[in-house]
């Protein structure tokens, strides 16, 4: 079974065609600047047996920006897809794991798009145009807060007024669970422990948004994100954890628009707010600005975001107990290797020795960059987000052969 | 020498009168419905006629006290330490109004009536974020812009600095270096306090934020604050008092509820409510062994100390304080807030008598 996984940014398309299941990828790439015209043309970067191709489209939306993307394939050859996987950000209470789309998930997942404004709605369009031009094409949505379902209620409960908590639907969700799971699932590989045994923190900390999963027997039970993807860590531009009362007094400063606020805390704070200069905590960790000022304000940037990770990473070693990893994944986990020394380095109370040089020496990944005596082991494993959706699809559309698929 | 505390709360005045060391206080009292039905210069000739008929009940003259201790709030960074009033501290006081504006009118006026009851008695202010004046920037700093930040003063304290001042010095008695303190009061407080200096604390800008408390519902996904102000059409004041007087313990429950009771009738209808406090003081726990490197000592001090009882007996039993090699220990402090601040005035009543006959 040949399946398209589509993965929705707010101005990209990012598409993978994979065999399943033996996950072989036949081609891939992602359409650039969809939506309203830009100062440079719409693109689609395609890349199929090796080669790189460059192609311009008028792309107003996702959809057409799809189906240049269908084209685009059955020009080059590309064989057919049997189904489609779409990522989405946010399911609800209402989905817990992925899910075929019909007609009455199809009208569940328009009434959940307020819950991630600025994810959901493209992905959803997307899904309702496919649904209406190849209503023979299985879809099946997967989502980033499915693997979180199995956070326990006292983790997932906001002291608020229980009445109220449930009429608005609001508890931690989580976010980034369909990397978070990939990645869990690659460690426990690596390490040769079986899934249903093993317990970790994950620290998917890419160059955007960035969260911290605490496993145990290969279950989400906690993740620093929570009812939006808003709370946690510093993020490129979102502030993460913040007093409701400074909330509040933003609001009072905005004259009470709630919009006006939301926009503060998610677009202009986080790393770009502390430094005021980039929202790259890459850029802030290698700047070496002149004057003292400059030099200071890059200092506290560094300094706030790698001091809240090792909170959160004490933290969830505390929820999850004996962890038998700590795992990093994506931009920043992945190839920053003074952000994993900075938040592992003496935390031996947890059981969490890291070799330096090992950490340091840019090792192919998976790999492992704990001491031969920690009882907890450092992994760095890359995330493959769209490889993850591909496989959930196929085990939904295949049920019998979950277990090949996995 | 009498000293005469004062621990204004928004409802109440509490006083208490210290003699010679500040162990037991030999009298003491709560006056209700203070800055209402009772206004401050109603509550402090009450205090005044209290102290007076307790001399002559111990047949001895009706002294006035040598000093009196007020609890503080909040100090910002104006004050680091505790202070004797003068002209210029109130000058200064007057500089916090914007940032504690119910706070500090009512503090100048409860100064201003002390003065006229009990002229020349020096007073003494003991601020409870002034353990924090000194919060490392990367504690203390939020991952906002950094103009709207400095315009609007939003930077993270701790509120409960006289609790934990003084469970730092008993685990520092024991040899403990890394001190994991709680101060379990209606509105509960960690902090992490390594060689004597605060690294790690769950407040911020307010009390509001951090763990759960009685009625205050701690950390919310910031994007619940918007949310709600739209879902409901809640103003700023609204929602002010749902997280501040709705929240916590009564939200997760439906009923008006102290630590106390949380932890000692075991009812199954509170299991949620005992589950979430306790797993966010796991979690803080764990946070303030990752800022200290691991921790020497937990002392769990404030009105609630003994049902921190219940709740250490659930930490131990978790993994993170199982696997310590060499166990944590756990201290319980009763020492209640007036004494704290008899201590602290007795010093620097002490301090300033040396001064000034130098």
């Amino acid at each position: 079974m040949n399946v398209l996984v589509l993965n929705c940014g707010s101005s990209s398309l990012k598409y993978r065609l994979l065999a399943m299941p033996e996950a072989r990828e036949l081609a891939g790439g992602e359409a650039q600047r969809v939506g309203p015209r830009t100062a440079e043309p719409a693109r689609i970067f395609h890349n199929q047996d090796g080669q790189k191709t460059v192609h311009t489209a008028e792309m107003p939306d996702h959809a057409t920006a799809f189906d240049e993307v269908l084209q685009l394939l059955a020009q080059t050859g590309a064989p057919k897809p049997d189904a489609l996987g779409h990522r989405l950000v946010h399911g609800g209470a209402r989905f817990a794991g992925a899910a075929i789309v019909d007609a009455a998930a199809l009208r569940e997942l328009q009434a959940i798009q307020k819950l991630a404004p600025l994810h959901n709605p493209p992905a959803t369009a997307l899904i309702a145009a496919c649904s209406a031009r190849y209503p023979d094409l299985p879809q099946v949505a997967v989502f980033d807060t499915a693997y979180h379902a199995s956070i326990p209620d006292y983790a997932a409960t906001y002291a608020l007024p229980a009445k109220l908590a449930a009429k608005l639907g609001i508890r931690k969700y989580g976010f980034h669970g369909t990397s978070h799971q990939f990645v869990v699932e690659e460690a426990a590989k690596f390490l040769g422990r079986p899934l249903e045994k093993f317990s970790a923190v994950s620290c998917h900390l890419g160059s955007g948004g960035a969260s911290l999963c605490a496993v145990v027997d290969g279950r989400s039970v906690d993740n620093t994100m929570g009812f939006s993807p808003l709370q946690g860590l510093v993020m490129s531009t979102r502030c993460g954890d913040l007093d409701p009362s400074a909330a509040l007094r933003l609001l009072i400063a905005a004259q009470g628009n709630p919009g006006a606020v939301e926009k503060t805390l998610n677009k202009t704070s986080g790393v770009l707010g502390l430094s005021g200069v980039s929202a790259d905590i890459r850029d802030v960790l290698a700047a070496t600005p002149r004057g003292t000022a400059a030099a200071a304000r890059m200092q506290a940037t560094s300094q706030v975001y790698l001091w809240r990770l090792r909170k959160y990473l004490g933290a969830y070693l505390a929820t999850v107990g004996r962890a038998d990893a700590i795992i990093f994944t994506d931009t920043i986990g992945e190839t920053l290797p003074e952000v994993r020394a900075a938040v592992c380095a003496d935390m031996d109370c947890f059981g969490v020795r890291m070799d330096f040089e090992r950490n340091a020496a840019g090792l192919p990944l998976p790999c492992d960059v704990a001491t031969a005596a920690s009882p907890t082991r450092i992994l760095v494993v890359a995330t493959n987000e769209e490889l993850a959706i591909g496989r959930r699809t196929y085990a939904t559309l295949m049920p019998d052969e979950k277990q090949t698929a996995a | 020498m009498q000293i005469l505390t004062l621990v204004p709360s928004p409802q109440a005045l509490r006083y208490a009168v210290f003699s010679g060391r500040p162990t037991h206080p030999e009298g003491e009292g709560l006056i209700h419905d203070y800055r209402g039905a009772m206004p401050c210069h109603l509550a402090l000739l009450k205090i005044q006629k209290a102290m007076q008929a307790a001399a002559h009940a111990r047949r001895a003259a009706p002294l006035p006290p040598a000093a009196i201790g007020i609890r503080v709030p909040f100090g910002g960074t104006e004050f680091p330490g505790p202070v004797a009033v003068d002209a210029d501290v109130v000058r200064r006081l007057e500089t916090l109004t914007p940032a504690a504006p119910l706070h500090i009118p009512a503090l100048l006026e409860l100064l201003q009536q002390c003065t006229a009851h009990f002229p020349g008695v020096p007073q003494v202010l003991t601020f409870d974020t002034a353990f924090f004046a000194d919060l490392p920037e990367r504690e203390h700093l939020y991952a906002l812009d950094a103009d709207l930040a400095r315009v609007h003063g939003l930077r993270r304290f701790g509120y409960c600095g006289l609790h934990h001042a003084a469970a730092w010095q008993r685990a520092a008695r024991s040899g403990a270096t890394r001190v994991i303190s709680l101060c379990l009061e209606p509105q509960p407080e960690l902090a992490a306090i390594q060689g004597g200096r605060p690294v790690y604390v769950t407040s911020g800008i307010t009390p509001l934020e951090g763990l759960p408390g009685q009625t205050t519902c701690g950390d919310l996904d910031p994007g619940l604050v918007m949310l709600l102000a739209e879902e409901l059409h809640y103003g700023p004041e609204r929602l002010n008092t749902l997280f501040t007087r709705e929240s916590g313990l009564k939200g997760l429950t439906g009923s008006a509820l102290t630590f106390d009771e949380l932890f000692a009738a075991p009812k199954t209808e509170f299991t949620l409510a005992r589950e979430v406090i306790c797993y966010r003081i796991l979690q803080a726990c764990g946070m303030a062994m990752a800022a200290m490197g691991g921790a020497d000592a937990v002392v769990i001090s404030g009105r609630y100390a003994l049902a921190g009882r219940a709740l250490a007996a659930w930490l131990k039993r978790q993994a993170v304080f199982q696997r310590q090699t060499v166990p944590v220990a756990f201290h319980y402090l009763r020492t209640p807030v007036e004494r704290i601040v008899a201590g602290q005035a007795l010093l620097l009543a002490r301090a300033s008598a040396r001064r000034a006959a130098a």
